[in-house]
Formats: C-alpha cells, structure tokens, sequence
C-alpha cells in the first residue's frame, strides 16, 4: 500500500480517534465514503466501468475494462467452461512510489485477489454458459483493471468496478450448427453474430460478489479505510460477500500485526450486514449510472469524463 | 512472449513439449468415497517432520559454520510435501534509513515438484504471489522494531507438493523453523494449516486430488501463543457459519502443529 | 602492560578472519580441518525414486552437499534433422538457499558450467537418445533432468553427476503410442531406460597451490587454484578427465587421481545399487 509517512502525534490522534468511535473524515467506524460509477464508456470494450470512492480528485479511482475473446480448447483445460482471466495494474501515475516496478508486488497481489473473486464458481458467474462446443471453443473474459489513483481501500473500489463492468458486459451471440464433413461425420461449427444490437448480458452476474475490507486500527476495526487510516493499520482483511450473503472469499493483506481469531468472527458478522447495504447502494448506483449513460449517447471524451 | 525467447545461460529442449494424454488414469470420481485414501481421520493432519540446521543426520564434527553458510535453515515434510528453507540476516538492508526491518521471501517450486507439467525455470505469476503470502504471513511474528536498517530474507523451495494450499501452509511452517534456529527475535512462532471443504464436511490437510474434488479451501496461519491469526486466506464459497467453524478447527489444527514444531525446536537445542 | 603469551582467538573468529592460515596450518600438518586425510573422500550416500511427482528422481548427499534431482518425461516432436532421437535436458540449479554464495534470478556462472557440463558427459554417452524415440519423425520423449542443490557445501559436480545417475537409472518411462497426432501413455506400465554405461566421478582440488586434496568441502573449495574432475564407467575406462584452473598438477599426480577414481568404482557402484529405490 501507499507508504505514506506519519509523525507520531499524527498517528496517536488517528488512532484513538478510531478507538473513541471518531474519523478524521468524520464518518463512523463501519461508514463508507461516497461512490461515484460510470459504466461502458470504453465503446471497444465489451463492457467497462469506472469506479470513484471518495471526492474528486482525493479519491480512489479504478477503471475496468471486460473484453471477450473467443479461445480454441486444448487437450487438459476443462471441456465444458469458459474462463475468467484478471489482471490488474497500478498507474504510475496513481502514487509516487509506483514509478518504476514499484507497483510489482501490489499488481500481484490485486490481480490474484481478484482472480481470487471471479476465476471460480465462487464468482456466481455460470461459467458453464462460456462454452461455446466442448473439447472445441470457449470465451475467455478479460477483466482488465487500471488503478489511477490511491486514496485508500483500492481493494474495495476494485471488486465494485469489476462487478459493475460485468454487469454492463454484452457478449455477441453465438449461434452453433452442425455440418457433415467430407466423411459424413457431424461436425460441430460456430458463427459469432456481429450485430450490436442483438447481445446477450453474462449469465449469473447478479450473483457476482463485493468486498469489503477492514483494516484494525488500534483496539477497533474500521471499513473503507483512507490513506492516512491505512497507514497506521495494523492488519487488514478483505472479505467478499455474495448477494445470498454467503462468503466467497477472505484475504488478509500486508500487515504489521495479526489479529485474535474472535475479532475475525465480529468481522464476518459485521461484513454481512455492510454487505447488505453495500448491495442496495451498488444497485441504486449502477442503475444511475446506466441511464445516464443511455442518455449521454453517442459517448464522447466528456461521458468519460462525467462526474470525474 | 518471455517464453520464446531462449535462455542460453540453460539447457533448452525443444521449444515445446506436452505431457501425454495419459490413459488409465484412476479416476475416483470421490476421493472421500470410502473415508480418506491415506486413512487418516477427517481433521487428521499427515505426519509432520522437522530438521533445522544442515540436513545430514547428525551436524558434522565441523560445526564452525562457514561464512557461506545460511543464518538458519529447515527441512520440513509433511505427508509427500517436501520443503527446504534457508534464512539470511539480519543484514545489512537496502533502505538504510528504514525505522524497522524488513522480511522478504523469495518462493520457488523446483521443476518437477508438480504432479502435472514440468514448471518453467522462469518464475511464475503464483509464486510470486505465494512469496507475499508467507511475508505476510510471518512478518506479524517478527519483532521487526528489534532490526532497524536491516533485512532478513528466506529462501524457500518445494521439493515435491501434494495440494497447493497444504504446500503454503508447509512452507510457512518451514520458514518458522529456519527463523528460530537462525534466531530471529520472535514474538511467537507461526504454525499454518490448511482444509478443504468437500460437501458440507471439513477435511483437514488436503492432499492433491482431495483438493480438486473440494468446493472451498481455507488457510490459516496463526501465532497460539499470542493467540493472532496472522493470515487468512479462504477460496471458494461457504457460509458463514461455515467459515466461522473452519476459523475455529483450523486454529485447533494450527495449534497441534505447533506443538510438533516447538517439540523438535526444543529437542534440537539438547 | 606486557602480554608476552601468544594470542588466543577463538576458532570461529580465526578460521573466518584469516581462512587461508587457518586452512594452512592444518594443510601443512598433513591433514584437514574436518579430520579427514588428503585423499580421503566424504561418505556418500544415495536415495532412489525420492520424489513422487518425478518420473524418475534421486536424493545424494556427500557430506553436508545435497542435491536432489528429479526427471520430468515428456513429449515433443523431434529435430527435423533427427527425427528419432528424443532431448536430454540437464539444468544444475544453485539458489541463495543452499549458499549465501549464490544470488535469486538466472543461473549464475558456476551453476551454467555445471549444467552444460553434466549435459555432455550425460547426452549421447549416458543416454541413448534413440532409446527416446516414441514414432520416428512425430513424436519423442523429452527428458527434463533438474538438479537441485539443497545444501552446498563443496563438489557440487561430484553430487550432481551421482544424482542423475541414480535418477536416471530410477526413471520409468511409460508405455506410449500415437494416435491421429495425439500420444497416449499408460501410466501404469513402465519401462527402465537402458543406460549405455554408468559414470562415477571423483573431484580433486589443489588447495592453496601446494595441496591437492580429495572431494574439497566449501571451505577448501573457496582456497582452490585447480581442480581434476575424473569420471570413469563401471569398466574402470576413462569418460573424462577436466582439469580447470591455471594451479599446477603434476602428471604424476593426475594419473595418480585416475587411479583412484578408478579403484573407488566397486564401491560406489554397491551405494548406488543399495540405494534401491521404490
């Protein structure tokens, strides 16, 4: 994460401001900041989002891009799925220390997180839809993230970015026939349709999960930490939750400390009721955000822009 | 692609090679059919071996360590999992005006400890990957104030693995062992565990083909002393009384291992 | 005040602040800082089929020096200029793990001289590449050799060449067959490869350019100006004899190490058939 370096004093007010229940933002121990969505507003992407916490220009901004490509089957993948493949990547430009390969260690570990998410079945994604002919051709999803700015909880901002992306990912359709070759044997054939009208939306994404990260500061936890927040923690867990409230996934990050495995049970209580309203926030949200999209039509450079 | 271009400072074969479509695989379709292939209980972890220092039998009469020789070094087997480790430092570290030390690990599977393909010599995006997962893992048990400027580095690598998230947790352990016999401040040592979750059941230290038939796998690292869990990884989907119980075994888990560690740890020094 | 009595070090501190003298004063006594005589080597000590993801692999041990290799049997198609003969890859890996001395990333200058070297003794000499072939001209056997170093503590060349040997001879090849540009294997059946010879090496090193001292440990090695490699086969003929280093050795004292690498043969064959295997 972003070493940002505190004096003392600073981080004795941080954290027992955290212990007394008290943000330098202001906010609460389990608030989150404000989010700010735009979806497909890459027109060669098959979908793309854009996802802001916090406040212009102090904020942590992340931009997903889904492209599908389809991949022929070679022998020792599975027969019958298609794949999800994550990668993720800091902008130089987000952090000093990013310069350079400084950013290395954190794209490992947010593309495996993240990978962690959506490359299995945990993803709700049904993968089995992704097939195209078993044992011959398959789509390949591509969710490819920019991180442009740092202000705190990029893990967060990321899974909502993501999961806003594939929401508002079109595939083409694929229409399959079967044609007798020279032997008479059937063969299966596959036509991509190339209409930008006529696309089907990924099968299962409603059950794609978020995340929520908590970061221990002192005796206390709190959600959607800030830069400054992230800097005096001392150990931090990210957990991802479903929309059925079941627990996809859960990772610890970089930290000074561990933490008791009570504190570990709070969190999950305490994830599933975040995630909860984290789910009808990401709901009104998104929704906005693709009307303002449908209306802003044809996309220009300041649709992109937008709020930002 | 890094994968065309040919390395001279190796041995190259050929550009590409596959492994053969192998017939007569024993395909039990449910590993946990009739109890557990090796026969060992559901939260039964495979037995455990540790050896600190060189990995003869018995030190050689010339103990004067070398220069060359690491701070500290472990061999640890657990089951077929076969890990070897080597600790250097403290030294002299590359922020010289860092106020704590730093501890960076370095994981590496050997060519051939997978059951399936031979690995590239060039590392891998999920070694890279494990390697910040045991930083993470064990840096919370280092009293990293106690070196400033300084860095401790360890060296891991995989003989033979047997269920990836076992194999994490082998090497966690492993590297515990290597740091207390190069005698690094500690607040504790770390022990970590693994499961899978096969149906509604829990299934302590998966092995290879226990882990591809599991819906979930959790991995815990955890300090009993201390009682911290310093890493917690969890991939799959469960519920949350699910995880909730797996928190719950898998520390139980982590605290036997650390028994047999602290055991031979304490044995080795008589 | 006066301190006329000698100085007295410790022994750690004097062998690591003046590691030649303290190498010396043992040397010059006719023996060496381990106890052992001049021509005497360290046990050596051999496990076959130590790793269960390997087709073939074996585990060598000379003093605290231990290697493990293990040998991935692949498929690929062979060199268009020849078509039936399989590949032999060897790759000797020294990492920070088993020496301070070596750094992490591409294999540094004596990890490439072992490996290009345990190749040429190996391919050909060893190894029948012919035995590989799986269907002339489409499709042979690859194998994939890589040597391990866990612990290094001098005569990396001696254990690597000990290692595949073993492992080699512990490798099982499974029956294979080609079908419509798919091979097939059935892993339950497998063939030993027929080896053409066996090799057994045995390294001597000139210490300090006046000693030359059999299977050196680090510490030696670090002193060394020269050093003969020996490898003979099972029949006492000579497959190699590589001296490096500019350090003087007499004829004599070459022919001298043949002799001895000759004679140690009988017994390194019984280690490395004791070692048995599966």
């Amino acid at each position: 994460m972003a070493s940002l370096i505190l004096s003392p004093a600073e981080q004795d007010y941080i954290t027992q401001g955290v212990e007394r229940g008290f943000r330098a933002d202001g906010r609460g121990g389990l608030d989150r900041r404000e989010v700010t969505l735009r979806t497909n507003m890459i027109s060669q992407a098959n979908g793309s989002a854009r996802c802001r916490t916090g406040y212009l220009g102090a904020g942590t901004d992340v931009l997903v891009g889904i492209k599908a490509e389809v991949n022929s089957w070679t022998a020792g993948e599975p027969e019958d799925k298609g794949a999800i493949v994550c990668n993720v990547e800091c902008s130089p430009s987000a952090a000093q220390e990013f310069e350079g390969r400084g950013a290395e260690e954190l794209n490992v570990e947010l593309t495996q997180l993240l990978d962690r998410i959506l490359g299995g079945p945990q993803s709700g994604i049904d993968l089995g839809k992704l097939c195209i002919i078993p044992k011959q051709a398959y789509w390949v999803l591509h969710v490819d993230a920019l991180v442009l700015d740092v202000k705190g909880s990029i893990t967060d901002t990321l899974v909502w970015a993501a999961r806003a992306a594939l929401l508002a990912a079109r595939l083409p359709r694929v229409v399959v026939e079967s044609v007798a070759d020279e032997d008479g044997n059937m063969q299966s054939e596959f036509d991509v349709v190339d209409d930008a009208e006529d696309q089907i939306s990924l099968e299962g994404a409603d059950n794609l999960p978020l995340a929520v990260t908590f970061s221990q500061i002192g005796k206390r936890y709190v959600v959607d930490a800030s830069e400054q927040e992230e800097a005096v923690a001392q150990a931090r867990v990210t957990v991802a939750v479903s929309p059925q409230m079941e627990i996809c996934a859960i990772q610890k990050g970089a930290a000074l400390r561990g933490f008791a495995p009570s504190l570990l049970t709070e969190i999950l209580h305490a994830a599933r009721t975040i995630a909860r309203e984290e789910f009808a926030r990401f709901k009104a949200v998104f929704d906005a955000a693709n009307k303002a999209t449908a209306a802003d039509e044809p996309s220009t450079g300041s649709t992109f822009l937008g709020e930002f | 692609m890094a994968a065309n271009i040919i390395d001279r400072r190796r041995i190259n074969g050929p550009q590409r090679s596959v492994e053969p479509l192998y017939t007569h695989v024993d395909a039990a379709a449910d590993p946990f059919a009739s109890g557990r292939g090796d026969g060992r209980a559901l939260d039964q972890v495979r037995p455990i071996f540790v050896k600190t220092g060189p990995l003869s039998a018995h030190r050689s009469e010339s103990a004067l360590s070398s220069a060359a020789a690491a701070s500290g070094a472990a061999f640890y087997e657990q089951g077929k999992i076969r890990v070897s480790c080597a600790v250097y430092g403290p030294r002299q570290g590359r922020r010289s005006s860092a106020r704590m030390g730093s501890f960076d690990c370095d994981f590496r599977y050997a060519p051939f400890a997978c059951s399936w393909k031979r690995r590239s010599h060039v590392k891998g995006a999920d070694e890279r990957e494990i390697s910040l997962m045991l930083e993470h893992a064990i840096a919370p048990a280092i009293r990293l104030e106690a070196y400033p400027k300084a860095c401790i580095d360890a060296y891991v690598t995989v003989i033979e693995s047997d269920g990836k998230a076992a194999t994490i947790a082998a090497a966690i352990n492993c590297i515990s062992a290597a740091l207390a016999d190069a005698g690094i401040e500690m607040y504790d040592s770390v022990a970590a565990c693994s499961m899978g979750l096969t149906g509604a059941r829990w299934v302590a230290d998966c092995a290879q083909p226990e882990e591809d038939a599991a819906s979930c796998s959790m991995l815990i690292a955890y300090m009993p002393s201390a009682d911290e869990v310093t890493y917690i990884l969890q991939h799959g989907k469960t519920t949350p009384e699910q995880t909730d119980q797996a928190v719950q075994t898998c520390t139980n888990m982590c605290a036997r291992v650390y028994a047999v560690i602290c055991r031979y740890l304490q044995d080795s020094l008589e | 005040m006066a301190n006329t009595g000698p100085v007295t070090f410790a022994i750690e501190a004097f062998k690591r602040i003046h590691p030649v003298e303290f190498q010396r004063r043992f040397l010059s006594q006719e023996t060496r800082h381990d106890g052992r005589a001049f021509g005497q080597f360290r046990e050596t000590h051999v496990a076959k089929g130590t790793v269960s993801t390997a087709q073939g692999s074996s585990t060598v041990r000379i003093g605290d020096t231990t290697v493990v290799c293990g040998i991935k049997a692949e498929v690929s198609e062979p060199d268009v200029k020849t078509p039936d003969e399989g590949y032999l890859v060897t790759n000797v890996d020294l990492s920070p793990m088993c020496s301070a001395r070596f750094r992490a990333g591409p294999p540094s200058e004596s990890a490439q001289v072992a490996s290009e070297h345990v190749f040429r003794l190996f391919n050909q000499n060893v190894v029948d590449l012919k035995e590989l072939c799986i269907e002339s001209g489409q499709a042979v056997w690859v194998l994939s050799a890589d040597i391990v170093c866990l612990r290094h503590d001098g005569n990396i060349l001696d254990a690597a060449i000990v290692a595949l040997m073993a492992a080699l001879e512990d490798l099982k090849l499974p029956q294979a067959k080609i079908e419509s540009g798919v091979v097939s294997a059935d892993k339950s059946t497998g063939r030993p490869l027929a080896l053409r010879r066996r090799l057994f090496p045995a390294t001597y090193t000139l210490v300090d350019d006046a000693y030359l001292v059999a299977d050196a440990d680090d510490a030696e090695e670090q002193l060394a100006t020269a050093s003969v490699l020996v490898v003979v086969d099972e029949r006492g003929r000579v497959a190699n004899v590589w001296k490096r280093g500019a350090g003087p050795i007499s004829r004599q004292s070459i022919s001298q190490c043949v002799d001895v690498a000759t004679g140690r043969v009988p017994k390194m064959a019984e280690v490395l058939d004791a070692a048995g295997g599966q």
